[in-house]
């Protein structure tokens, strides 16, 4: 009698165990549907974000771009061509300094980092800072030797440099 | 025999075999107590006087050689100095150190020396102040960096004369110059000759470049921009009659009227010369006043690079045929003429100061408003250098 009242606890026990087991499963299963949602919703946004931001920068729409571009960036700071991109649109907004810091991350994950050079280069003709000019654009011609605003630009850099020294343009 | 002798030596004691510099004087029979001034008391002056060509030592000693027992008396011998006009005298190795250094005894010293530079010689170190800086001749270097080293990259800034004393000097410590004098100045004639002739032949290029760029597009005109309802000449774009209407605009600068005159000669004489001036039609395109006054001193490269400012998105679809041709061609140019913006901008900029102390603030103000406009083609060239 003993025997059978406690076999009778441990089968209630083990029921009680099984639904545990089954609710917390379904509670996981539930929990991993909503994440993947939340990502698959992540992914989808992102890939909107960048379809949008690509047409603005197409339609030279550089403000906006800019925008669409740092929300991308904040999602994947390791894609040189988003780098690239917002680096153009500072440089179409005339801010020069933010667009180089751009480029030069651009430059370092490899993405067009001839055409990045180039554009470093240009970016250096506001400050008037012809050295570092023709640092960037010698870096950008060892890896495209025979572009021609590059070398045109470059030679005219380096003139002018020299012209300066023999001029005594200097000011200290 | 009797004698005064001197004997010449330089400054390491090797003798002067030079009989000016290394002589006697031999006593006569003058002397002689029965001789021509016997018993009258009178003495025989010996005499000599030297030259003395260069510095060193001189010895000078009374001897009486004769074979057989004669007595000479010498008195009031004397030696009299009389100082060269030479008071000091070096010479230099290439980066400044003196050897063979003289300089008079008891005079006052010469500190203007290497390259006419002072020499701080309070603690004996031998450096020269060379304005900028101090240069110590020893080393051949400088005891600081160039306050213009970021001019010339490729040379140590404690270098002096990019280490060639022999062709460069260095009057300030600052950048070093060539010097001029030297047997290369012909060459150098030469080169700037040969330099002012490509100069001539490039500017000549341009000109054929220029008036090729004009040709091309009024062909472009004719053939695609008749759905612009454009007339034009096909001879309008002979360089004479282009440059006539810039001179024209130059001169006038009134845009209705040279319109006028330019339209029914060129279209593109008429374009060059002041349509991009007018305001709205094509956004603030404002270059071609520009070209047209470079076209009219007939400075072509610049011309060609003012034309390489034309920003195709903004201007007007007659503008923008021509605009792309220009662009194409002057592109090059494009960076330097951008640059030029900014120089202007920074010496409008300048100017501006100085007016707004002078308490002109409407001539400030002006000079702003250029800085800002200069500062605007700049950013826009920019724009349009960059790599999509």
């Amino acid at each position: 009698m003993l025997r059978f009242k406690l076999y009778r606890r441990n089968r209630k026990i083990d029921l009680k165990l099984k639904k545990i087991i089954a609710l917390s499963v379904l509670l996981t299963f539930i929990l991993g549907c909503v994440q993947s949602t939340k990502q698959d919703k992540k992914e989808i946004n992102i890939t909107k974000i960048k379809s949008l931001a690509d047409s603005c920068y197409e339609k030279n729409n550089y403000e906006q771009a800019r925008i669409y571009l740092d929300e991308l960036i904040q999602a994947d700071s390791s894609n040189g061509e988003l780098f690239y991109k917002r680096g153009y649109s500072y440089a179409q907004l005339t801010n020069f300094e933010k667009s180089s810091m751009d480029y030069l991350k651009a430059v370092s994950l490899g993405f067009r980092v001839s055409d990045a050079y180039y554009n470093l280069g240009i970016n250096q003709i506001p400050s008037l800072n012809d050295s570092l000019a023709i640092y960037y654009l010698e870096e950008s011609l060892k890896l495209s030797p025979n572009a021609p605003e590059t070398i045109s630009t470059l030679e005219a850099c380096k003139k002018r440099l020299n012209s300066q020294v023999k001029d005594k343009k200097y000011t200290i | 025999m009797a004698y005064v002798n001197f004997i010449s030596v330089d400054r390491n004691f090797v003798p002067q075999t030079d009989i000016s510099q290394t002589n006697f004087v031999r006593i006569t029979e003058a002397a002689k107590e029965s001789g021509a001034n016997g018993g009258n008391g009178l003495h025989e002056r010996l005499y000599a006087e030297v030259t003395v060509k260069q510095a060193g030592y001189m010895y000078i000693y009374l001897s009486n050689d004769n074979p057989t027992v004669a007595e000479v008396y010498f008195d009031d011998f004397k030696v009299t100095q009389i100082k060269s006009p030479v008071i000091a005298s070096n010479d230099y190795y290439p980066f400044g150190l003196t050897f063979n250094s003289y300089s008079r005894e008891s005079s006052t010293p010469n500190n203007y020396l290497y390259n006419g530079k002072e020499i701080q010689d309070e603690l004996n170190l031998g450096i020269y102040d060379y304005i900028a800086r101090q240069y110590d001749p020893a080393l051949g270097r400088f005891l600081s960096i160039d306050p213009a080293a970021g001019g010339m990259r490729r040379y140590s800034p404690y270098a002096y004369a990019f280490d060639n004393p022999i062709r460069f000097t260095d009057p300030d410590g600052m950048i070093p110059e060539e010097s001029t004098g030297g047997p290369g100045d012909d060459e150098k004639k030469k080169k700037k000759k040969q330099e002012e002739e490509q100069k001539k032949k490039q500017e000549a290029e341009n000109k054929a470049k220029f008036q090729q760029l004009l040709a091309t597009i009024a062909n472009d005109l004719k053939t695609k921009g008749k759905s612009f309802s454009v007339t034009f000449k096909a001879d309008a774009t002979s360089g004479n009659k282009v440059s006539e209407i810039a001179k024209a605009w130059k001169s006038s600068r009134d845009l209705r009227s040279g319109l006028s005159t330019a339209v029914d000669v060129a279209e593109v004489g008429g374009e060059l010369s002041g349509k991009y001036k007018v305001p709205g039609i094509i956004g603030g395109t404002l270059f071609g006043l520009q070209v047209a006054d470079h076209f009219a001193n007939e400075e072509y490269g610049d011309a060609l690079m003012e034309t390489g400012k034309f920003i195709v998105g903004k201007a007007i679809p007659l503008e923008m045929l021509m605009a792309q041709g220009f662009v194409v061609v002057a592109k090059s140019g494009l960076p330097e003429a951008a640059r030029n913006n900014f120089v202007a901008a920074e010496n409008y900029d300048k100017l501006a100061a100085n007016y707004y102390r002078a308490g002109d603030m409407e001539g400030a103000n002006r000079l702003m408003q250029l800085a800002k406009n200069e500062r605007n083609a700049g950013y826009a060239a920019i724009q349009t250098l960059q790599k999509k």
